[in-house]
């Protein structure tokens, strides 16, 4: 009970300074909605968070409320994530994991056969999307439930900037994507690694606000992107315009006012306008200058497939242990992540059958890899592996062990040529498809190229290469007693015990001048070569191979220094194709 | 209001940002409004400046447009008055007033031509009246004088034709027959015609014989004249040798060369310049498995992908960028080739939208990155679109601008140009050298095509020049967005073996190299570079080495008729041939004295010699390389292969001397009298094709005789193989018959030391293979000694054979370090003009000061101080200040003692060694710098 108090606590902090944010031009009214929508659920929290000034809007509101709870869960009995036919279920495949944007056109043809006159209900229209975009991205209710309340209605003043962060393939884009398509609000969807400049960015938001096709709107400087914002605004109605901009984390490499002045849009803009930034670090880490509006953030948590993790859920206004529980229910009858993960069961394969087989995948897989979009896509990879023995008729589909005896050398190749890329996908396919026309399994192996080649260098190169190393490994002073005349009598003697020494493998490579390396490449090199520029370059050469890294002094003239990149192993291997002992010269091995 | 809007749009971005707090709003509103109402007058008054400029420039209209912005230029920094401008202003009415000057100028040369002159000079260079007048008068003239001093030559002869010509029209008049008056009168008359005629026509003979042999003569002599030009134009060319050695500017040199070659010299390549062209086809060649399999990939995915739509149950939930790692190899020089050569491939097979990205060029970020696929992507379309303009005459897509390239105007381009067929052809971006981008670039990149691979499909071709795990420096994030598939060129190894036998041992070309030469190539290629620009650039210098310093080299160009050149040697050439050192090797190894003499001064029995041997080298030239060949394969598998794994190995060892005599051969020769059937005979069929291929170039003994052995070699194992077979039915008999009886232990110890000591004191009898083994073995061993001997043996080898390493490593290999060592200690190699400087004395005051600076500091150690190199510097430069200096040292004098100039010049010159990095300043010790042994890359 300490824990919810304290917590409770540290909400209303944040809520006095949200609230002390939003004082500044926006109206009472704003926090009255916002105060409606998050009644909406039935959380009386909410109602201690703003509710102390707004008291008396509040109790209309919560009137308000009610009336479209009913409504809402009469349809949601309709459109339960469990009922959902397994169509239905196929066709949300690709929509649920964060990195394929690519289908958005797909999936907003779908929305709109999906919802019928959205605009057209009322004001509290839409939370009837709630149902059906938590039956279409398990997992995400909460966050959904937060969004639409912050989102508020059209015409309504929103919160001027959201910031959702998470990691990887937690839904972030994906969800925000569904919403905005599904609401039909004008929106900008803006992926900041595209738009490398702020022109670049001004241009193809205001692109995307007003429906151009060529994706750029000529606007130079953030005064004429606000009166651009503001004369669309004009223009069309007085709806919110959200302005979604994803890795927002490359923002901060662009200049140091983009980001405040984009926080802030709506203030300059005097128009309904949300920043809703869109990243996968925490604001503090992404907010490098302080004096920036703070947005509202919203976090999105790892997918989980045990239900014990609801705990971790500490999201940020929610803390009705009533919805918790039902939240728990659910969860404990089907983890969040296999939930996804059955969606993509192909047509006409039974749902327990697939579910056992993610449960193997996520088994398997869990302590290499929880990104959701890998896991599904080595799944779509080993899935007709596994249905091989039911189809051959070797095993029925209950011969869950069986399967598994089947499949597991499959995971186990997968596993260590997939998922570290040696090999491509189709690679791996046509593999497959060879060993099952008559070859044995090590044909997977002898039909990948030798990824570890070895590295084909000119002779010299070579030396230069083992030089450089020696040079980066060995201590300075040591190079008398390897490199000398008379090395072969000092290496005897250094055969007592010495002092511990630091080993200098671990300590990594250390820069060396050029004069040393040309030393010990022409002691170590039995022939003598004339010091033509042919050898010169190659160290270039070398340096542009990035074998060798070449130090950053101030001047050129002045002795460059170098350092070595290469590993000890790939040197050996070096050494080796010229027959020259390269540990008989390190300092830690003698 | 509007005008209001428009207004705000010209207030600087600062101003428009409003504080942070919205009580200060009325404030802001105040501002900005006086802002505004600043901003506004000041429009005001820009726009009542143009309109007033407006008027006036009316009035102006005939000025010409440069003139007037420069008036209003001047008027409009006259009205700002503004300090340190004054002096602008004069220069802009000089201006102004130049232009006058030209325009007035302009309008009286005015109405000669049409047009206006666009430079002065034209001006002098129109004809004017008077001048075309004079022009067409010295026409005239030179016609006529013309005519008059051929009438002059040759009017008489033309008089005289005219007269004969009357006169023999005239003669059947002069000379009647007179039929009627009789028998005796007509015989008469004939007589008198006949004789009348005769003479007539002996005078006509003479003259016309005579005019013949004139005008024969005439030619004769314009023939000799012209060949003496083209000498003239060949002693041009000679001078080429010279000239390029100095330092002289030779483009004019060039054009006259040029012009007056193409109008005189005949074109006359004789298939030498082949081997520039040879190759780049080579290469290709040989990349040209690596491009199928590349060139198809792409494809193949693209339709994997277009089947996938349609077959594919699962679908993979992420697209994959479709990627094509290369391992290109380290030489990095033959890299632009390689991808020119794919790209325009691509082009041809697979799509037209082909981009290749450069680190040069993509570096500064990804602006730079789209900037370079937008133009290239556009420049290939556009050419496309112009084949197709004039195929459909018109029709088209809109080019983008470059504004402000992005990935957006690269998708609307690519919606724009394949409107009609939504699965368009692939856009192929190609990253030249992967190591060289930064991965933050390429991974903005990948990150930000993955997404869109829906509507652009994309391959990327990273190349790579270490080995494909350079790949995984990219962060999973984006390496996961990768289908890779590995592509590698083939090994550096196999390209110059490859290269050796296409090039170097391919009986077309007609120059070859040399031992050290070849010696040369190949440390080039293994040991500094893998390249093989760099080993045509290497062939290439040889060719001009040889052409430029070898006379006989012009044999080469000939060798299919050698009878015609070797006959029309003249004596110079006779004496060229005798001058070559292995001519006089030859000479001095016969034995009969007459012999030599008669080579020597008769220039006929010269000729039937070198007719031979140039017959001979033709010939070792066609055996040899099918002979080195059959005996690198005959040892390559070799235990220790003796004589080398690789081809490049034999073919040193070749050509050094001669390979019989190698001590390696006989431990070879011995390992393969060893040799087990199998391999033996898979390495005789294996040289028995290449013999075969070498047989159908040309007919050669030799080489046939080769063939017949190894042949003969086959056929008797066949044999064997049957005598075996029909054998061993027997033998089974044989060991049936043999008797066994039980035996005691010590009788079996006894009869198996018997046996023992039989076996040894028997000589084994050696098997049938063996015998076809030593037979095969000791006939291919006289074909060997016979045509593998090394060219250098062979009487003219110069001819063809380069072997000039010498000036191929001072061109293409330079030291630096080492000519300026020699440039320092020896100044006199170098300068001229110090040639006083006497050899003996090492040091001298003569010597230029850096000279003596780095003679001294070679003494030093590694630690130089300044001081002491000051002082040993003067008392070179200057023995009677070196007293002072060491009374200085002493602690007599004073520092101020040394001369300040001489001081000035140390400095100078410790300053120039620094910057040839021999030594640097050091923070080590106060006073020293520090000695570079190898100086700065």
């Amino acid at each position: 009970m300490s824990s919810t108090a304290s917590m409770r606590r540290s909400q209303r902090h944040r809520a006095k300074s949200f609230k002390s944010e939003l004082e500044d031009g926006v109206q009472a009214t704003y926090k009255a909605i916002k105060l409606k929508s998050l009644e909406k659920d039935g959380r009386c929290a909410s109602n201690r968070i703003y509710g102390e000034d707004y008291e008396d809007d509040g109790e209309k509101a919560v009137d308000e409320v009610e009336e479209e709870l009913t409504e809402t869960d009469s349809a949601s009995e309709e459109q339960h994530p469990k009922r959902t036919t397994k169509k239905s279920a196929r066709n949300r495949v690709e929509q649920v994991s964060d990195g394929d944007t690519g289908d958005a056109g797909r999936q907003e043809e779908e929305e709109e056969e999906g919802e019928d006159g959205v605009g057209e209900d009322g004001v509290h229209g839409r939370w009837r999307h709630y149902h059906s975009l938590c039956s279409r991205l398990p997992g995400r209710e909460r966050q959904i439930q937060l969004l639409l309340s912050l989102l508020g209605e059209p015409r309504q003043l929103t919160c001027p900037a959201l910031y959702v962060y998470g990691n990887t393939s937690t839904g972030k884009t994906l969800v925000l994507k569904t919403i905005l398509s599904s609401l039909q609000v004008p929106h900008a969807f803006v992926n900041c690694i595209e738009c490398y400049s702020p022109k670049l960015l001004y241009g193809t938001i205001l692109a995307h606000l007003m429906g151009d096709t060529s994706g750029y709107v000529r606007c130079d400087s953030m005064p004429s992107f606000i009166r651009s914002l503001q004369s669309f605004a004009d223009e069309r109605t007085a709806e919110t315009m959200y302005i979604v901009l994803d890795k927002a984390e490359r923002l901060r490499e662009m200049n140091a006012t983009l980001l405040p002045s984009l926080l802030r849009l709506s203030e300059l803009t005097h128009r309904q306008v949300c920043t809703i930034l869109v990243s996968e670090l925490v604001w503090e880490k992404l907010a490098m200058s302080a004096g920036g509006l703070r947005p509202y953030p919203l976090h999105f948590p790892q997918y989980t497939r045990e239900s014990d993790c609801i705990v971790l859920y500490n999201s940020e206004s929610f803390c009705s242990s009533a919805a918790n529980e039902n939240f728990t229910e659910t969860c404990n009858m089907e983890g969040e992540v296999l939930a996804i993960m059955s969606l993509d069961c192909p047509e006409g394969e039974p749902l327990s059958f697939y579910r056992t087989f993610v449960n193997h995948v996520w088994n398997v897989f869990q302590y290499v890899c929880r990104d959701l979009g890998e896991l599904r896509y080595l799944s779509s990879l080993l899935y007709p592996k596994y249905c091989e023995p039911v189809e051959s008729g070797e095993t029925s589909r209950q011969e869950t062990r069986k399967l598994w005896r089947h499949i597991e050398p499959y995971f186990r190749g997968v596993m260590s040529k997939i998922h570290l890329r040696e090999i491509s996908s189709a690679q791996w396919v046509k593999a497959q498809v060879q060993m099952d026309s008559g070859e044995t399994s090590t044909s997977l192996a002898q039909g990948v190229p030798q990824s570890k080649a070895v590295l084909e260098l000119p002779y010299f190169s070579k030396y230069l290469l083992i030089a450089s190393y020696l040079a980066s490994y060995n201590p300075s002073k040591t190079d008398k007693k390897f490199f000398s005349k008379q090395k072969q009598a000092r290496t005897r003697k250094s055969k007592k015990p010495r002092k511990e020494k630091p080993n200098h493998q671990l300590l990594g490579p250390k820069p060396f001048p050029l004069d040393r390396l040309m030393a010990i490449f022409y002691s170590i090199l039995e022939e003598a070569v004339a010091p033509s520029a042919d050898i010169y370059s190659q160290i270039s050469s070398l340096v542009t191979l990035q074998l060798v890294s070449q130090l950053h002094t101030k001047d050129l003239l002045d002795g460059p220094k170098y350092k070595c990149l290469m590993t000890l192993d790939a040197v050996r291997q070096v050494a080796r194709t010229v027959g020259f002992d390269l540990v008989q010269y390190l300092y830690d091995f003698n | 209001m509007v005008e209001r809007r428009r207004l705000s749009m010209l207030i600087p971005s600062k101003e428009n940002v409003p504080p942070s707090s919205p009580f200060s709003q009325e404030a802001v509103d105040a501002q900005r409004s006086l802002q505004k109402t600043a901003v506004s007058e000041k429009i005001a008054a820009m726009r009542d400046r143009w309109v007033g400029k407006k008027a006036r420039t009316g009035t102006e209209l005939a000025k010409s447009p440069t003139l007037v912005q420069l008036q209003r230029e001047s008027e409009a920094s006259a009205k700002k008055e503004r300090p340190g401008k004054s002096s602008v202003l004069a220069r802009q009415r000089e201006l102004e007033r130049l232009h006058h000057e030209a325009k007035s100028r302009l309008e009286g040369v005015g109405g000669v031509g049409g047009g206006v002159s666009l430079w002065p000079a034209m001006d002098d260079m129109r004809l004017s009246m008077g001048d075309a007048v004079t022009l067409a008068f010295l026409c005239l003239f030179l016609t006529l004088s013309t005519a008059v001093m051929f009438l002059l030559l040759h009017g008489t002869h033309i008089d005289q034709f005219k007269r004969y010509h009357s006169v023999l029209s005239e003669f059947p008049t002069s000379h009647p027959l007179h039929m009627d008056r009789g028998q005796e009168v007509f015989d008469q008359d004939l007589q008198q015609w006949h004789t009348a005629f005769s003479r007539f026509r002996v005078c006509l003979m003479c003259i016309v014989a005579v005019w013949s042999v004139m005008s024969a003569g005439l030619l004769l002599s314009a023939q000799k004249l012209e060949t003496e030009m083209e000498s003239t134009v060949l002693s041009l060319i000679d001078h080429l040798a010279g000239l390029v050695s100095l330092d002289l500017d030779l483009t004019r040199y060039r054009d006259v060369l040029l012009y007056w070659e193409t109008s005189y010299l005949h074109p006359h390549s004789c298939g030498l310049l082949s081997v520039l062209g040879l190759l780049p086809e080579i290469t290709e060649n040989q990349h040209e498995e690596l491009f199928r399999s590349l060139s198809s990939s792409p494809a193949g995915d693209d339709d994997e992908r277009g089947e996938g739509e349609g077959k594919r149950v699962p679908l993979p939930p992420r697209l994959e960028i479709p990627t094509a790692v290369m391992v290109a190899g380290v030489n990095m020089p033959d890299h632009d080739v390689l991808f020119r050569q794919l790209r325009s491939k691509i082009v041809a097979s697979v799509t037209p939208h082909v981009a290749k990205l450069q680190s040069e060029t993509c570096s500064t970020g990804m602006k730079a990155v789209w900037k370079e696929i937008l133009l290239q992507l556009t420049r290939t379309a556009e050419t496309e679109l112009s084949d197709k303009e004039t195929d459909e005459g018109g029709g088209g897509a809109s080019r983008p601008k470059l504004s402000l390239p992005s990935l957006s105007l690269l998708l609307s381009w690519y919606q724009s140009t394949h409107q009609d067929a939504p699965p368009g052809p692939p856009v192929v971006i190609i990253v030249e050298d992967f190591e060289g981008f930064s991965t933050h670039i390429l991974q903005d990149l990948i990150m930000s095509i993955s997404p869109h691979l829906g509507t652009l499909p994309v391959v990327l071709i990273l190349s790579v020049a270490t080995s494909a795990a350079a790949i995984r420096s990219l962060p999973r994030s984006s390496s996961s967005l990768l289908c890779v598939e590995q592509f590698s060129a083939p090994s550096s190894i196999g390209t110059l073996t490859h290269l050796i036998q296409q090039v170097l041992l391919s009986p077309g070309l007609p120059l070859h190299l040399g031992h050290q030469a070849l010696q040369f190539l190949l440390h080039q290629f293994l040991c500094c570079s893998l390249s093989v620009y760099q080993f045509s650039r290497t062939l290439q210098m040889s060719m001009l080495e040889h052409f430029h310093w070898q006379p006989l080299s012009f044999l080469i160009g000939k060798w299919d008729d050698l009878d015609s050149v070797v006959g029309t040697l003249n004596n110079n050439q006779c004496e060229m041939i005798r001058a070559t050192p292995s001519f006089r090797k030859y000479v001095e190894g016969l034995t009969d004295p007459a012999e030599q003499i008669r080579l020597l001064t008769e220039d006929k029995p010269l000729k039937e010699v070198a007719m031979e041997q140039l017959q001979r080298l033709r010939e070792h030239r066609q055996t040899f390389p099918p002979l080195l060949l059959s005996l690198h394969i005959l040892t390559e598998s070799l235990p220790t292969a003796p004589l080398g794994r690789k081809l490049h190995d034999v073919l040193l060892m070749c050509m050094e001397r001669h390979i019989v005599e190698h001590s390696k051969f006989d431990t070879a020769w011995s390992l393969v009298k060893m040799m087990g059937r199998e391999a033996l005979t898979a390495a005789v069929e294996k040289s028995i094709t290449i013999l075969n291929t070498s047989l159908n170039a040309s007919q050669d003994s030799l080489v046939l005789q080769t063939l017949q052995v190894l042949r003969r070699f086959l056929a008797e194992l066949e044999r064997i193989d049957k005598e075996a077979q029909q054998a061993a039915g027997e033998r089974e008999e044989e060991v049936e018959s043999i008797p066994r009886e039980p035996l005691t232990t010590s009788e079996r110890k006894m009869m198996f030391h018997e046996r023992l000591r039989q076996m040894a004191s028997r000589k084994r009898e050696p098997s049938a293979f063996e015998k076809a083994r030593t037979t095969l073995l000791e006939g291919l061993l006289p074909c060997f000694q016979e045509g593998l001997i090394p060219p250098q043996m062979l009487p003219f080898h110069e001819v063809c054979y380069f072997n000039n390493s010498s000036s191929l490593r001072k061109h293409l290999s330079p030291a630096p370090r080492a000519s300026l060592h020699v440039a320092l200690t020896k100044p006199t190699f170098y300068l001229p003009s110090a040639t006083s400087v006497s050899e003996h004395s090492r040091l001298s005051p003569n010597m230029p000061d850096v000279c003596i600076v780095y003679q001294l500091h070679l003494e030093c150690g590694r630690l130089i101080n300044l001081f002491d190199w000051l002082c040993s510097f003067v008392s070179v430069v200057d023995p009677a200040a070196a007293e002072k200096l060491t009374n200085l040292e002493r602690g007599k004098g004073r520092k101020e003692d040394i001369d300040p100039t001489l001081q000035a010049r140390f400095i100078q010159a410790v300053s120039e060694l620094q910057l040839l990095g021999f030594v640097k300043p050091t923070q080590r010790k106060t006073d020293h710098v520090q000695r570079l042994t190898w100086g700065a890359c």
